[in-house]
């Protein structure tokens, strides 16, 4: 189980071909005014309620092993170098592997992996095959963890009702007392980021270490990434669009995304959360949210396949891959360009395949969002090395629709930020939630934790 | 007075004695009437053959030792090999209920017997013409409403348990019954047909029948008559049922058109499927290009 794992692009993912809801029908279908589940709901999860009939099998994740490495030791002397052989974890048998995480990790078996990525649906087979040019031939990463949806399937799917969205920090959590191993949020979750633990029989998927953010603390993953890519913070949203922007049409879907989140600065934003209940520490973290800059302030990060229409609340900034050589008609190698960034057109990464994956096929936002990057590399340039002309760079920023003072700060929070930047995490007011769901006067004075009880399989 | 005062102290238990014995030969006559009616009258009537041959001067023909051997246990007798006993069942086929009756009771039955004694002349050539003069008629409606009173589908007017409760009958017609007592499929041609059933029903010997209906009020003519009709019908028809292999590969072959028309419901609505892993293409060429 790989609650949080890194992919790499092109690929097939983790479970294989996860993107492809033809096969796996997961998350929702638009439906008139509203969205239904494509792969669960009353009727179809009646139907198959005792045999689910679309999930990945153990080969889409991978067979777990171990190695027998006792054997390197205690082999009768002989001829040959002593191996430690492969030993399933599941039936304790000698395994041929197969696969394993990552087993397609930076382009490894690309012919198999890499050229089945989903997301070449749109692409030309000519356009497939220029990405395998060695020239062309590129790849980037897909940092995955469950994407805490504010239109989560997996929480409508559940015929026992135990998912469930955290009211105070919008954390999808699975009660693991209430989980009955239906398993219809593995089918209905369209990241697949919902396991089935074949030990407790129940489902569990990440938490982004709730325990931690109630005590202030980044979540795990976050905390230890060395890139220092991952960030986290507030934003404050209209629920009540929830549905509206669940339904609207593909190619404004990102926009009505954005649209929800709304601006923490503005007064009648303040005065509806404070109405709400919504403490002043939570909107003070939203106005410093770094989420809220990549996504609303400068507008540079994507939410992962925003088709699947449950509003995924983890947001990427696209891949920029500037080709460095081309071969021209003649077959000739060419490693030169006219300049150092010979624009985001001759990317290596076709914009048909970034938009397949973050804006639902439109791939004009992602032409923005890449020159908009691409303005702060030369802003960047001009800054510290200088060797520009005015005209070049003023060019670059009025093609990324930007300034020199965002580039700056856009630079300052992806390259120098530090750790309170990355993480604004509002104190948790856990006590404000549990007294809404439980009379705290009940234990008050009582010592000790309570009991913790162990999961217990089945019914 | 005086006299009886003067005895009393040595005499009491002769006294006692000639009081009990005179209560036993008191009853007896009564008795055995009652132990007859109760016990024998289903199957046996003085003068006439029923199941079970005309009684009348058995008490000439049989020791009184042999008589009541024979009313206790008649099979073991015939295993035996006595040979009036072979004799007997050879010639009525029906085995005779075991009676477990004390040496008392048998006594006072064989005293009953033998008040028959005299008539031995007259009664021994006419019997046999007696039952088969007057054939019983049953009517389908007699059929059906016996199968009612057995199954239970019509209660007993005497609210007794209904005869599926203890018995089972093999016919296309009933589901199967208990198998606390015996199977009644072939029972009439077992008893002798109508008077031998109509005897039992409207006395049951049997004591486990006769618990189980103490209390009751007896079975009605009415009752009695469809029951042995249906009996009747049960047994012509047991031949068929045996050999009814017919119904049941019938019932087979249902099943299985009906399994086989279930995979094609099945396979129909769960035809969208995942039938293999996703994975199973890539894993496939990669085996084939080690």
């Amino acid at each position: 189980m790989w609650w949080n794992n890194v992919e790499t692009k092109p690929g097939t993912g983790y479970p294989t071909k996860w993107e492809d809801q033809e096969t796996y029908k997961g998350g929702w279908e638009k439906n008139g005014n509203s969205v239904s589940l494509k792969g669960a709901g009353k009727l179809k999860g009646l139907k198959n309620i005792f045999h689910n009939p679309h999930m990945p099998v153990l080969e889409d994740y991978y067979e777990p092993w171990a190695y027998k490495y006792e054997d390197l030791f205690n082999a009768p002397e002989g001829d040959d170098q002593p191996t430690a052989r492969a030993v399933s974890l599941v039936t304790g048998e000698n395994i041929d592997l197969k696969s394993g995480p990552n087993w397609d990790d930076d382009l490894g078996g690309s012919p198999d992996y890499g050229r089945n990525d989903v997301n070449f649906k749109d692409l030309t087979p000519a356009e497939q095959e220029s990405m395998f040019q060695l020239e062309q031939m590129s790849f980037h990463y897909l940092p995955r963890i469950c994407n805490h949806c504010l239109n989560p399937a997996c929480v409508a799917s559940c015929p026992s009702g135990a998912l469930y969205k955290r009211g105070e920090d919008g954390v999808v959590l699975i009660n693991q007392e209430r989980c009955r191993a239906w398993r219809m949020c593995v089918t209905a979750c369209p990241y697949k980021k919902s396991y089935y633990n074949w030990n407790t029989g129940k489902s569990e998927k990440c938490i982004l270490c709730y325990p931690r953010l109630e005590s202030g603390q980044a979540p795990a993953c976050m905390h230890s990434c060395v890139g220092r890519i991952r960030y986290l913070g507030v934003m404050l949203y209209d629920a009540d669009q929830i549905e509206k922007v669940a339904s609207s049409n593909d190619k404004d879907l990102v926009d009505a995304q954005m649209n929800i989140y709304l601006d923490p600065f503005d007064e009648n934003v303040i005065k509806a959360a404070k109405a709400n209940g919504i403490a002043d520490s939570t909107i003070r973290a939203a106005q410093q949210s770094p989420v809220y800059k990549f996504v609303k302030e400068w507008g540079i990060a994507l939410p992962l396949h925003p088709e699947f229409r449950t509003i995924p609340n983890l947001f990427y900034v696209p891949p920029m891959l500037p080709a460095m050589a081309s071969v021209d008609s003649d077959g000739v190698y060419d490693s030169t360009t006219e300049s150092l960034w010979a624009g985001i057109e001759k990317s290596r990464l076709p914009m048909k395949y970034l938009a397949s994956l973050f804006t639902a096929g439109d791939t004009k936002k992602v032409e923005d969002v890449l020159k908009k990057l691409l303005a702060v590399k030369i802003s960047r340039r001009q800054t510290t090395v200088g060797d520009l002309t005015e005209a070049e760079v003023n060019a670059a920023l009025e093609g990324g629709k930007t300034s020199n003072k965002e580039c700056d700060e856009i630079f300052r929070l992806t390259s120098l930020a530090t750790f309170e930047e990355r993480f604004v995490i509002p104190p948790a007011h856990r006590e404000e939630s549990i007294e809404m769901l439980e009379n705290t006067g009940d234990v008050k004075g009582n010592t000790g934790f309570g009991f913790k009880m162990r999961p217990e399989r089945g019914l | 007075m005086k006299l009886t005062l003067t005895i009393k102290g040595v005499a009491r238990p002769i006294l006692a004695t000639i009081i009990s014995t005179s209560m036993v030969l008191g009853a007896n006559a009564q008795d055995g009437e009652q132990l007859f009616i109760r016990n024998c009258s289903a199957c046996h009537k003085m003068g006439t053959r029923l199941v079970g041959p005309d009684l009348t001067g058995v008490t000439e023909r049989r020791s009184e030792d042999w008589i009541k051997s024979f009313i206790t246990n008649s099979q073991a007798m015939v295993k035996a090999g006595d040979a009036d006993a072979v004799a007997i069942f050879n010639e009525f086929k029906v085995p005779m209920t075991s009676f477990p009756l004390t040496d008392t009771e048998l006594t006072a039955l064989v005293d009953y017997l033998k008040g028959f004694g005299a008539k031995v002349e007259t009664a021994d050539a006419q019997p046999t013409e007696v039952i088969e003069e007057v054939p019983i008629e049953y009517t389908e409606e007699d059929v059906t409403n016996g199968r009612l009173y057995f199954q239970g589908g019509q209660r007993l007017a005497g609210g007794g348990p209904s005869c599926i409760t203890c018995h089972n009958v093999t016919n296309d017609q009933v589901i199967p019954g208990g198998l606390l007592a015996k199977d009644l499929t072939n029972a009439y041609g077992r008893m002798g047909g109508h008077a031998g059933v109509a005897g039992i029903l409207g006395a049951p010997p049997f004591p486990a029948m006769t618990n189980a209906y103490s209390g009751k009020a007896a079975l009605t003519d009415e009752e009695i008559h469809t029951i042995a009709a249906f009996l009747s019908v049960a047994d012509d028809s047991s031949d068929q049922d045996v050999a009814g292999f017919e119904g049941e590969s019938r019932m087979l072959m249902w099943g299985f058109g009906g399994l086989i028309l279930i995979f094609i419901w099945v396979a129909l609505v769960w035809r969208v499927r995942l039938r293999q892993s996703v994975k199973e293409d890539i894993l496939k060429r990669q085996l084939r290009s080690i």
